[in-house]
């Protein structure tokens, strides 16, 4: 007789995502379901939902560390914040896998699920790495830094680290438009923002604007006429970014 | 209201004629192809804003599909030389402008701040004497550094012909230096250039490298980074040679490369095409500038120096200019029938990164691949192998990929095929 297909529901956060793959792997399952609470979907089996526990999900991850490494947690955290659907079985697959092997798992790029994963993991990480330079901070009137984006991926956490180093001592906030999330550093911690005022270009100070006109003069001039390369100026810098960069808006 | 300075940023004081100045020397200075932030993990003692990201960050691409990295930038276009193949040379009637210290450093400041850069790369023209030059690129670096504890990346072009003391000062406060070699020999440099000389450009690299070295000397005895000796341009040197508008052959720029690298720890060596900016009797008559001879050569020094290549083995007496047709490591593979085909399963790193189509993050998955049983030819492209050039020179457990035989000549005909239907082929290599 074969099992009851097993459909894990879970709260969509990496904590509930852990929880969930923690309860398929105590089972020991390979193949299952897992879906995110509250998508309203109907099963044909009563799905299984579990609930968040901090300390099972720290104690899942925990594990993956000891048996992967570093960079085997790295790759289950940007796997979550790709945001792509239909990525825990891949995920869960590379879990397990890492629990098996260890460390060189990330070699196993032969496998459908590891390969999937490390993808996702490098274009995360390139998508963050790319915005550490896209991103354009406005200056506000309270001398506030503020700088908004729409990323594919959930990378805000991850670009944030890297403006801790370079504006250690100003107050910023970094806005993803498309997720309604917002991170604010105060010159020693950073904080959740709920609710970024609307009116933000009210707010600009005085040289703001003067700054952003010498740089599009800038940019302008520096491009060789003799080497006009527009594709290849899309290809690193895709138009869907373009919104939000001081430089494209002639 | 408050809209004053915070954190050392000046408020700016916002001449009218600013724009002018950004506009004209930015255009002055865009045939620099320099744009690399990379390789400084300093971070400054003292510094209190910004710090250089090791793996080097583009903040924007300029029309032309180049990196904008750092604000690439003349001090001044006003020039006492009259190099031949330069827009800034002095007989050539384009609007002139200087900055002054102040303005330089308010505005990387800005720059700065609101993320558009990476920091500054300052170049200049020659103006009054190379002392005088030399030594406001000095002051602007060195405002930034100790009056406003910039700890961002800082490119300085160091002006052949100043004085040592000015190039001391210069290594301390920045984290790159360069000196443009300009033309690939003597005698180019003596026909085109004939104000410089070929001991003003070395000298100054001697004595970068010679600095360099020895500060890494006795690092090396204090294990702990401590800051026995201070820092002194700890992302390297590099240079720039301008191709095209001499006639040497690619077999002699690489070789000057080669040494460049080797003797004087050089970090890169650009290659600038030359682009037509006179009718000067002495300069070859282009209707384009080289840009396909330019790609090439960035080929072959990637292949110089990360794929274990000696630039000898890229040409013979026949064979003095890479191929325009074929990338150089397809045409030295050609070259080398007898060396091919190379089992995957088996090869060693050094072979897998002279395989044509393997790169090396494509020979790296197949070396911890292969690890977890034999690889067949279908999982060489999943490891990111570029088959339609690889499959002609690797197999995999004994099998080509897609029934391809070992035939150097079609492998010939196809690539060359490729080339020119494939890709644009005037492709530029992200610069950094
Ligand atoms: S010294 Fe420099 S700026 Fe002046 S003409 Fe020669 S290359 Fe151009």
């Amino acid at each position: 007789m074969n099992p009851t297909p097993r459909v894990f529901i879970y709260e969509n956060s990496f904590e509930g995502l852990l929880c969930a793959f923690a309860a398929a792997d105590r089972e020991e399952l390979e193949q299952c379901g897992f879906a995110v609470q509250g998508e309203g979907r109907t099963w044909l089996w009563p799905p299984t939902p579990v609930p968040v526990q901090v300390e099972t999900a720290v104690e899942f991850l925990e594990r993956l560390r000891r048996a992967g490494g570093r960079q085997a947690v790295l790759h289950m955290m940007y796997g979550f914040l790709a945001e792509v659907q239909k990525a825990e079985q891949p995920l869960y697959t590379f879990a397990l896998q890492t629990l098996r092997v260890g460390k060189s798992v990330l070699g196993m790029r032969t496998n459908t699920a590891v390969r999937q994963v490390a993808d996702w993991k490098l274009k995360v990480g390139k998508e963050a790495h790319r915005m550490t330079g896209l991103l354009r901070f406005m200056e506000l009137q309270d001398g506030t830094l503020y700088a908004r984006f729409e990323p594919d991926h959930n990378v805000l956490l991850l670009v944030t680290s890297h403006f801790q180093r370079r504006f250690p001592l100003d107050n910023w906030v970094i806005h993803d438009q498309r997720r309604g999330l917002a991170i604010a550093w105060d010159g020693k911690n950073l904080h959740p923002v709920v609710g970024v005022p609307g009116n933000v270009d009210d707010l600009l100070s005085r040289r703001e604007i003067s700054f952003q006109r010498l740089w599009q003069e800038y940019v302008q001039a520096l491009a060789v006429p003799e080497r006009h390369n527009p594709r290849l100026q899309r290809r690193f810098m895709p138009s869907r970014y373009w919104k939000h960069l001081v430089e494209q808006i002639f | 209201m408050n809209d004053g300075p915070r954190h050392g940023v000046p408020a700016v004081i916002h001449q009218p004629d600013m724009t002018r100045k950004v506009a004209i020397l930015a255009e002055s200075a865009r045939y620099d192809v320099s744009c690399s932030s990379s390789g400084s993990r300093a971070v400054r003692p003292g510094a209190v804003q910004g710090a250089p990201a090791h793996s080097g960050i583009c903040h924007s691409w300029s029309a032309d599909g180049r990196c904008i990295s750092l604000l690439k930038i003349l001090y001044t276009n006003v020039c006492e030389y009259n190099c031949a193949y330069c827009i800034n040379r002095s007989d050539n009637d384009l609007p002139r402008a200087t900055f002054t210290v102040g303005q330089l450093v308010d505005l990387t400041l800005n720059f700065y701040r609101r993320n558009y850069i990476e920091g500054l790369f300052l170049s200049s023209a020659v103006c009054r004497n190379p002392d005088w030059t030399m030594e406001r690129m000095v002051l602007v670096v060195e405002q930034l550094r100790r009056v406003h504890g910039f700890g961002g990346y800082i490119h300085l072009k160091v002006i052949p012909g100043s004085a040592p003391e000015l190039l001391e000062r210069a290594g301390l406060a920045a984290d790159r230096l360069s000196v443009n070699i300009e033309l690939p020999s003597e005698a180019s440099l003596r026909s085109l250039a004939p104000q410089k000389t070929r001991e003003g450009v070395l000298l100054p690299m001697l004595r970068i490298s010679e600095r360099i070295g020895n500060i890494a000397d006795n690092r090396r005895s204090f294990p702990v980074r401590t800051m026995k000796g201070p820092l002194f341009a700890p992302a390297g040197q590099s240079t720039q040679l301008i191709v095209g508008a001499s006639p040497e052959p690619d077999r002699q720029i690489l070789r000057l490369a080669e040494a460049l690298y080797g003797r004087f720890g050089l970090k890169r060596v650009y290659y600038s095409g030359y682009i037509p900016v006179s009718q000067d009797s002495r300069l070859p008559a282009l209707n384009a500038p080289p840009l396909l001879r330019e790609h090439r050569l960035y080929q072959a020094d990637w292949l110089v120096r990360f794929y274990g290549f000696q630039s000898a083995e890229l040409f013979d007496d026949q064979h003095e200019w890479l191929d325009d047709q074929i990338d150089p490591k397809a045409a030295w593979a050609l070259r080398h029938p007898d060396l091919f085909p190379v089992e995957a399963n088996r090869a060693s790193l050094e072979k897998l990164l002279r395989i044509p189509g393997i790169g090396v993050r494509s020979a790296r998955r197949i070396i911890a691949a292969r690890r977890f049983g034999p690889l067949h030819p279908e999982d060489l492209k999943k490891l990111g192998v570029v088959m339609k050039r690889a499959r002609f020179f690797v197999t995999a457990s004994g099998k080509f990929w897609n029934s391809t035989t070992w035939d150097p000549v079609r492998a010939e005909r196809v690539l060359r095929g490729l080339e020119k239907s494939g890709t644009p082929r005037m492709r530029q290599l992200p610069l950094w």
